[in-house]
């Protein structure tokens, strides 16, 4: 018997440090990654009301970012020369558009190289330092010193940056960088940006275009740490383009239209994209801008205004819009944000990302779907269904960021016919009603059930049963699939009774909580909890 | 170096999140097979701990907070696979007793008694106890990866302990009851 804490305490330590095993199988991370690899991030609200400024999501990048390279091959040989909007540096020597092995020009000297890197002789050690294998892989160089050197050394560059617009032009393989040539001086004076080193990259061609180079660099002689890189070749590629700013005649005809459509009440579909990414696309009632014509109490809009919030982005030229409806007198107030982004067909396009905004200051709520939509409730930013696993046909969750909360939370689950967990743990068959589901509750011993206090959910009779743990309960739920978390020592159930032909009989509404946040995680899903509206089939 | 990995995973470079994921992964291995006390069950939690953090860490605020995060969502992770189990005395695989004693701080019979014990508690006192027995961090520091007050985590790790006593103090009842032939 351990008799004392310090007794009990090294007895718990070394049983662990025993048991705990010391490395995972690699199965684990293959499959992980499998997963993530085909998984986007979450570019929910939540994300976005805290990102300000923020860059074009990632990726959007691939479908939305225009990073034009120019079909008509041209270099800094060959051809008239364009004028630069800005003075280059100077290029010293002959002018070359490819090249081969650098700093050494054979294999016998790189095996001399690696010998002197070897002896750690400083004047080839920055052949070995810098090179990020796995950032190498994704075609970016990290400033490793032999690119910069190359740049600045062999093609005699003074300004250059790699930036993750240009960084992936057709036709790269392994081991290949690019880089584009900067003037002095801000890309145009009209391109913004958070990050001042984006703006100071003037083009070097014209008003437009960069000189651009792809390099590769790979190890030679030996592979893997310790192993000096060289530059195997070289090229002046097609140059890398910033997208033209929009005229103000092409933003009128883009926003200024939009705006303009919304007032009159029609014809503002038309004028609009939807993000390609929706993170709620399966639980969406209607797929449309919240408010498109007119405020939630039905008064159309009678003006608009729009003001540039962040951009245009370099080089994308994406522009963030903040607008603001009106309706008479300026009573109401809906306040939205677009981006104005160039499409595939180099057509200004006003881009709705799935922000409902606010009215009035309050965020305007969004429509979802329950159990093929018997249940639809709605939700106002940041609160939405739950991004991860935990949204399936018969039971959802509820997340939202709460204030000093750093992750979204689960504040709210709904279960179809879930199943009572008996008091050996095991879970029982569904039951027949909601009056039947609190009873089953209220007798499990390991809980301690408030009687049930009659509510209404979407009209419908239901019963509210408050639950806490009693003692050191052994089983991990309250119902089956009621999520676990952290804490859960107190919930706040409601049941209620679907309506005949309904797929499932009985509906769960369950916060399930910490008892230092349950007052304010149940005062966070009450207006949920109020929207909800239960549909007969 | 761990802030650009983490700086550029939030950006989207998968490369950057599996540098990271590859050098937490045997930590929160070791973590939820402890709390979980199922090697199957903990790699499920570790391969949704991480999927979660893949798609969540455009809200992480803080970068130097993602190794704390990443404990967060390994233990919510572990919580989650306990749900799907419909029990835990079920469906665990006990772990090998190691039958050396070491230091003898705890004998044959202790360990025995801790792991019956252990899989009496509830996943969240599991995790306390995991969190700070095992991965050795104070109550300040669970608190501030869980995101509870530090209150809090002292009085359900205290909990926990209470818990996991208890539950020794009853497994030992019948034997000491046998012992002095009292039954």
């Amino acid at each position: 018997m351990m008799t004392t804490d310090d007794q009990f305490e090294r007895a718990i330590t070394r049983w662990f440090e025993d048991s705990a095993p010391h490395r995972m199988p690699e199965r684990v991370l293959d499959a992980t990654f499998e997963r993530t690899r085909q998984s986007r991030q979450d570019v929910g609200w939540g994300t976005r009301l805290r990102a300000l400024p923020r860059p074009v999501p990632a990726m959007a990048g691939a479908a939305m970012l225009v990073v034009a390279m120019m079909a008509l091959a041209i270099g800094s040989v060959g051809g008239p020369a364009p004028t630069p909007s800005a003075t280059p540096s100077p290029t010293p020597g002959p002018i070359q558009t490819s090249g081969g092995m650098w700093p050494q020009t054979s294999l016998e000297e790189i095996r001399q190289a690696q010998a002197r890197a070897d002896a750690g002789d400083p004047d080839v050690m920055w052949q070995v330092t810098g090179v990020i294998e796995w950032q190498l892989a994704q075609h970016h160089p990290k400033d490793a010193p032999i690119f910069l050197r190359f740049l600045e050394e062999k093609l005699g560059w003074q300004n250059y940056r790699w930036d993750e617009a240009f960084a992936h032009p057709d036709g790269l393989v392994d081991g290949d960088v690019v880089y584009v040539r900067c003037a002095g001086g801000d890309a145009t004076d009209r391109y913004r940006s958070s990050d001042p080193e984006r703006r100071e990259c003037a083009p070097t061609i014209d008003d437009r275009r960069y000189e651009t180079v792809k390099i590769n660099i790979a190890q030679l002689d030996r592979q893997g740490p310790g192993g000096i890189w060289v530059v195997t070749g070289w090229e002046i590629i097609e140059p890398a383009e910033q997208v033209a700013q929009p005229s103000e005649a092409e933003i009128e005809a883009s926003m200024g239209a939009f705006l303009q459509a919304r007032i009159a009440g029609e014809g503002a579909e038309a004028l609009v994209d939807f993000f390609p990414m929706d993170p709620w696309e399966a639980e969406r009632v209607d797929r449309e801008i919240p408010l498109l014509y007119a405020t939630s109490s039905g008064a159309p809009y009678v003006r608009a205004e729009s003001s540039l919030s962040e951009g245009p982005a370099w080089p994308s030229g994406t522009m963030w819009y903040e607008v603001r409806l009106f309706s008479r007198d300026d009573e109401t107030v809906v306040a939205q944000r677009f981006s104005l982004e160039r499409d595939d067909a180099g057509r200004w396009r006003v881009v709705y990302h799935f922000e409902p905004g606010t009215e009035d200051g309050i965020p305007v709520a969004v429509t979802f779907a329950f159990l093929d939509g018997a249940v639809t409730y709605r939700a106002r930013p940041p609160f939405g269904p739950s991004q991860d696993g935990y949204r399936d046909r018969d039971r959802l969750a509820i997340e939202g960021l709460l204030p000093d909360d750093d992750a979204p939370r689960r504040v709210l689950v709904m279960l179809a016919d879930p199943r009572p967990i008996g008091p050996d743990c095991s879970a029982g068959p569904a039951a027949d009603d909601a009056e039947a589901l609190a009873g089953i509750i209220r007798s499990d011993p390991d809980l301690d059930a408030t009687a049930p206090v009659a509510v209404s959910v979407g009209g419908i009779p239901a019963l509210q049963v408050d639950v806490v743990t009693r003692g050191p309960n052994p089983c991990f739920a309250l119902l089956e699939d009621a999520p676990f978390t952290i804490g859960s020592d107190r919930a706040r159930l409601i049941l209620l009774d679907l309506p005949a032909g309904s797929t499932a009989k009985v509906l769960a509404i369950a916060t399930i909580t910490d008892e230092d946040s349950f007052e304010t995680v149940v005062a966070a899903a009450q207006p949920i909890v109020d929207s909800i509206e239960i549909h007969a089939p | 170096m761990q802030r650009d990995l983490v700086e550029a995973a939030r950006r989207g470079d998968h490369r950057a999140f599996e540098v990271l994921a590859s050098a937490a992964g045997d930590r929160l291995y070791a973590t939820a097979r402890l709390i979980l006390r199922s090697p199957d069950l903990a790699e499920d939690a570790v391969q949704e701990a991480l999927i979660r953090a893949w798609r969540q860490l455009p809200s992480l605020r803080d970068p130097d907070r993602f190794d704390a995060w990443l404990y967060r969502l390994i233990v919510n992770a572990c919580a989650d696979q306990g749900r799907q189990s419909k029990r835990w005395s079920q469906r665990v695989r006990l772990l090998p007793v190691d039958t050396t004693t070491g230091d003898g701080s705890a004998s044959i019979a202790d360990r025995d008694e801790l792991e019956r014990g252990f899989d009496r508690l509830k996943p969240d006192h599991r995790a306390m106890v995991v969190l700070h027995y095992y991965n050795g961090f104070s109550t300040a520091e669970i608190a501030r990866i869980l995101e509870v007050p530090e209150g809090t985590a002292r009085s359900r790790l205290h909990y926990a302990v209470g818990a996991l006593r208890a539950a020794l103090d009853a497994e030992a009842r019948p034997s000491a009851i046998a012992r002095d032939g009292v039954a």
